[in-house]
């Protein structure tokens, strides 16, 4: 019952995690993990790459007990622990084509010669160990099958591969740790180590020694089976030895440095250095030194617990966490994420599983629960089985994944179904205020503006007070006066038929939208970035007489009725689009992202002061940048207008 | 590498006009610069802005984009070579090569190569001197260097533009700080600045040190080989020894029919491991 309720969770997880598989190569890696430019790596490299690597190591630690140094009492673990260590492997690679944005680009690592990068190495390390654990763990498949010759055959190379295994492991399990060599200005000094190859090492091997120990008490738990206590003891023995290398080398390296300091200032990152080197090394070497609590199983379990979980914070501090101060960017894996890490981990949870039930992993195959149930009869009429050949707790297992799929398809976040949006910014509409103008030149200079301040300010000669616009949407001080009326004279009017009459507004105010009032863009696109749909299907319908006036737009029944064959909103909207209108029409001229406050005004004002220079050699200085734009104090600034809100809520405080 | 091609800004003539920016992304057909969860400041580096301007108090702008380094970290990390300094000077990117591991951002002490985060089918963006198009003839100089309309940053070899940023320092000391950014951090980059104020803030830390980043990693990938064989013969010698030596102890003990010898504890093989590391590098 137990092995079900377990199972029954991972393929849970596994379901989850095959829909977030599919969302993340649908949308890409922006839409659905909390990586930025700034923190490029996250947990899938700090957890699913770094940490799953180092807890494999348990495979190679005890193949060199037990192959190299023939302490033949630990044999009866070997097996997992190379299985463990080769699923580990696989959960890596597997973990990594999510990370990697052109997974299917992985195998030009193995083409593109590049040794003096750390990366290269740990690639083609990691894909040759992957294959010498698949090699090394043949043989227990092998024995099962009818090819003798081979079995034996992979029996007498055992030796070599271990050796082998052992070279390789050596060489990435500290190349990892070689990869943040190169960024010494990311990594916070308490982690930052010229040693950091070394370190990782030893930190692996004391890791393997207690994910061994953690993985053997899990499956006893699991399949009620016999605990190996004494192994167990002489792991946890063993570690002690190596932990306590790991805690001197590691407080050694810092001393050195002059760094040690750094680990009692009381920063964050000091105390989760305490926490870490207090749950790595400190509490499991008291717990596996005394000989008392070393040869209980809640002694051994608790210490190996320690170990894993200190081991696996210090390395997503290395790959991430240690970063967060000399970056100042802060980084929280997204749920989705979480999930594929968790469905990586349970995918090779479950494939372990099925080694250990099937195969002689723990010496004769474990206990199965969900053996496929004896075959209903055959309908003697058609010949067909009524029933579905399944156990019922293959019965549940699919419930479980097909629930997780379902429930996942429905909580995906929005930036996964519609891809991911640009965020909203607050803007700022246009605020009429005062400026003084300068008397115009005869040399037909354009007027300049000032802001005016009625109480400090007197009007100097032949100088006026007008109104002007102070724009500044994206609130970065920056603002421009824009002089609404002398355009309006200068364009026509609302009377004037120099630009069609009333529709001279359009030149540069949208017509068109739906409950559009002819107002400032930031009225309609009140978020600036959003959709900017300015076509409304249903008011259409209303207007037009319901499902009969359909023809009057889709004029062709046999097309699919769609936006593309619908007649063009200009055919019956003459004035949608003013002749000589300064709003340009984008591409898509129904569904769009509006552009950005400042794309849509440099479109009006720049494109159409340079065409008057252009043709008509009027003011060159309106078609320049530093004509409109002046710096100014925002301070000043929000005295003479302020925000809305503030003007809305001036007594909050 | 002092005949390769290099960029030097002068802040104290930029005037933040951001002609450099819109000569950029008009040369590269850059899309519009919009708000994204990893871009929350729009006029700062991204996929689609690969130079821009900081604007620092009391009228300072300073332009930012790819330093070009002598050595640089992101193609010596990169496991595909997708990144490469070319003889001329820049550092650029080949996208049919790149996996994506996005090493080459993790290693940048400037922190400039961006992601086009937004693609399912993602790619590294960064200044790339517009390498490709003065090798075909279709620029002489960078788009952004042309652009500029107070010669502010312009483009040369690299050591006629170190004297130029000599003799305008010695012209006016009182205008610059006695440095050029550029001339020795991090080995020395292609992308060189004067100014009158400190440039730290560019990098992740204020001094980035004169080393090349690469030789911060190349004493443990040297290493390499020899750990690799050393590991190898010393746990083949290993194998040998303990088993010939078991195999004396087995014909003696059949010899003389003895208590069986304690197995003695695991310390000695693990302990091992990490000692053999520790001696080959």
């Amino acid at each position: 019952m137990k092995v079900r309720i377990v199972k029954s969770i991972l393929w849970f997880i596994v379901g989850a995690a095959a829909v977030v598989a599919i969302a993340r190569f649908y949308r890409g890696l922006g839409a659905s993990t909390a990586m930025t430019d700034t923190t490029p790596w996250g947990l899938w490299i700090g957890f699913d790459v770094l940490c799953g690597v180092a807890l494999a190591a348990g495979g190679f630690v005890i193949a060199a007990t037990v192959y190299v140094f023939r302490r033949e009492k630990y044999h009866a673990i070997v097996r997992p622990a190379v299985l463990t260590a080769f699923l580990g492997y696989a959960a890596v690679v597997g973990g990594l084509l999510f990370d990697l944005g052109l997974p299917w680009n992985i195998w030009h690592a193995m083409i593109y010669w590049q040794p003096h990068s750390a990366l290269f190495e740990v690639a083609w390390c990691v894909m040759l160990y992957l294959t010498v654990l698949a090699l090394e763990f043949s043989p227990v498949v092998l024995e099962k099958s009818p090819f003798h010759k081979l079995y034996k055959f992979m029996k007498a190379i055992t030796l070599p591969l271990v050796i082998l295994g052992i070279m390789l492991s050596t060489l990435h399990q500290s190349s990892l740790g070689t990869l943040f060599l190169i960024m010494p200005f990311r990594l916070n000094p308490l982690w930052y180590s010229p040693f950091l190859p070394v370190l990782f090492f030893i930190s692996a091997v004391s890791l393997g020694l207690a994910m061994v120990c953690v993985e053997s008490l899990l499956s006893s738990w699991l399949y009620d089976r016999e605990t190996e206590r004494p192994l167990l003891s002489g792991l946890a023995k063993a570690a002690v030895w190596v932990l306590g290398l790991y805690l001197i080398l590691r407080l050694g390296d810092l001393a050195g440095r002059g760094q040690l300091g750094l680990a009692f200032d009381g920063s964050w990152e000091s105390i989760l250095f305490l926490g870490e080197i207090a749950l790595s090394a400190v509490i499991p070497m008291i717990l596996f030194a005394l000989p008392r609590s070393r040869n209980s199983l809640a002694g051994v379990g608790f210490g190996a617990v320690c170990v894993v979980l200190g081991i696996v914070l210090n390395r997503l501090a290395v790959g991430g966490i240690a970063t967060v101060t000399a970056t100042g960017s802060t980084y929280l894996p997204s749920l989705m994420e979480v999930t594929i890490s968790a469905g990586v981990v349970s995918a090779a949870a479950l494939a372990f599983l099925f080694f250990v039930e099937n195969f002689n992993v723990y010496g004769a195959p474990l206990r199965k629960v969900d053996a496929v149930g004896d075959l209903p009869e055959e309908d003697p009429v058609t010949g067909t089985r009524l029933a579905a050949p399944w156990s019922p707790a293959w019965r549940q297992y699919s419930l479980a994944f097909v629930v997780a799929v379902s429930l996942t398809f429905a909580l995906l976040p929005d930036a996964v179904l519609e891809g991911a949006q640009p965020l909203p910014v607050p803007v700022e509409g246009p605020r009429l205020t005062y400026a003084l103008k300068s008397p115009a030149e005869e040399s037909g200079a354009p007027a300049m503006f000032a802001l005016y301040d009625e109480a400090r300010q007197s009007v100097p000669e032949r100088s006026s007070v007008v109104d002007v616009l102070l724009l500044d949407a994206d609130r970065d001080g920056r603002m421009v006066f824009f002089p609404h009326e002398a355009h309006k004279a200068t364009l026509g009017g609302e009377a004037s038929s120099a630009h069609g009459g009333e529709e001279s507004c359009a030149l540069c105010h949208h017509m068109n939208r739906p409950l559009d009032r002819a107002t400032s863009c930031y009225l309609c696109h009140s978020d600036m970035f959003s959709m900017a749909d300015t076509f409304d299907h249903d008011l259409h319908v209303d207007k037009m007489g319901g499902n009969d006036a359909c023809i009057e737009c889709h004029t062709d029944p046999g097309e699919v009725k769609s936006r593309t064959t619908a007649v063009a909103c200009l055919e019956c909207h003459k004035a949608m689009a003013v002749e000589g209108s300064f709003i340009k029409a984008t591409d898509s001229p129904v569904l769009d992202l509006a552009p950005g406050y400042m794309d849509a005004l440099h479109g009006l004002c720049v494109d159409c002061h340079e065409d008057r220079v252009k043709n008509h050699n009027a003011h060159p200085a309106l078609a320049r940048c530093e004509t409109c734009h002046r710096e100014m104090d925002p301070k000043e600034f929000k005295k003479l207008a302020p925000h809305v809100e503030d003007e809305t809520a001036p007594d909050k405080k | 590498m002092n005949d390769q091609m290099a960029i030097l800004t002068d802040v104290t003539k930029c005037i933040g006009c951001e002609e450099c920016v819109h000569a950029c992304k008009s040369t590269y057909a850059l899309p519009a610069d919009r708000p994204w969860r990893w871009q929350k400041d729009v006029t700062d580096l991204s996929a689609t802005r690969w130079t821009t301007i900081i604007n620092k108090p009391g009228g300072v702008h300073v332009r930012k984009q790819c330093r070009h380094c002598a050595e640089p970290a992101c193609a010596s990390v990169c496991p595909v070579g997708a990144l490469t300094k070319t003889p001329e000077g820049a550092v650029v990117y080949d996208g049919a090569k790149c996996m994506g591991c996005r090493y080459c951002m993790m290693a940048c002490p400037y922190g400039i190569p961006r992601y086009t985060w937004l693609e399912p089918i993602p790619y590294v963006r960064k200044c790339v001197m517009c390498h490709e198009k003065i090798q075909k003839g279709e620029l002489e100089q960078p788009a952004c260097t042309k652009a500029c309309p107070t010669d502010a940053t312009i483009y040369g070899p690299r050591v006629e533009l170190l004297a130029e940023a000599r003799k305008r320092i010695a012209a006016e000391p009182k205008k610059y700080i006695d440095r050029i950014w550029g001339e020795k951090e991090v080995g020395g980059t292609n992308v060189l600045y004067i100014a009158g104020i400190d440039l730290g803030f560019l990098g992740w830390t204020p001094d980035l040190g004169n080393e090349s980043l690469p030789a911060k990693t190349w004493p443990a990938l040297r290493a390499v080989p020899a750990v690799f064989v050393g590991v190898g013969v010393a746990m083949s010698a290993a194998s040998w020894v303990i088993g010939r030596r078991m195999k004396i102890a087995a014909a003696q003990a059949a010899a003389a029919p003895a208590e069986s010898a304690e197995a003695p504890a695991i310390d000695e093989p693990t302990q091992e491991e990490p000692k053999g590391e520790a001696d080959s590098k």
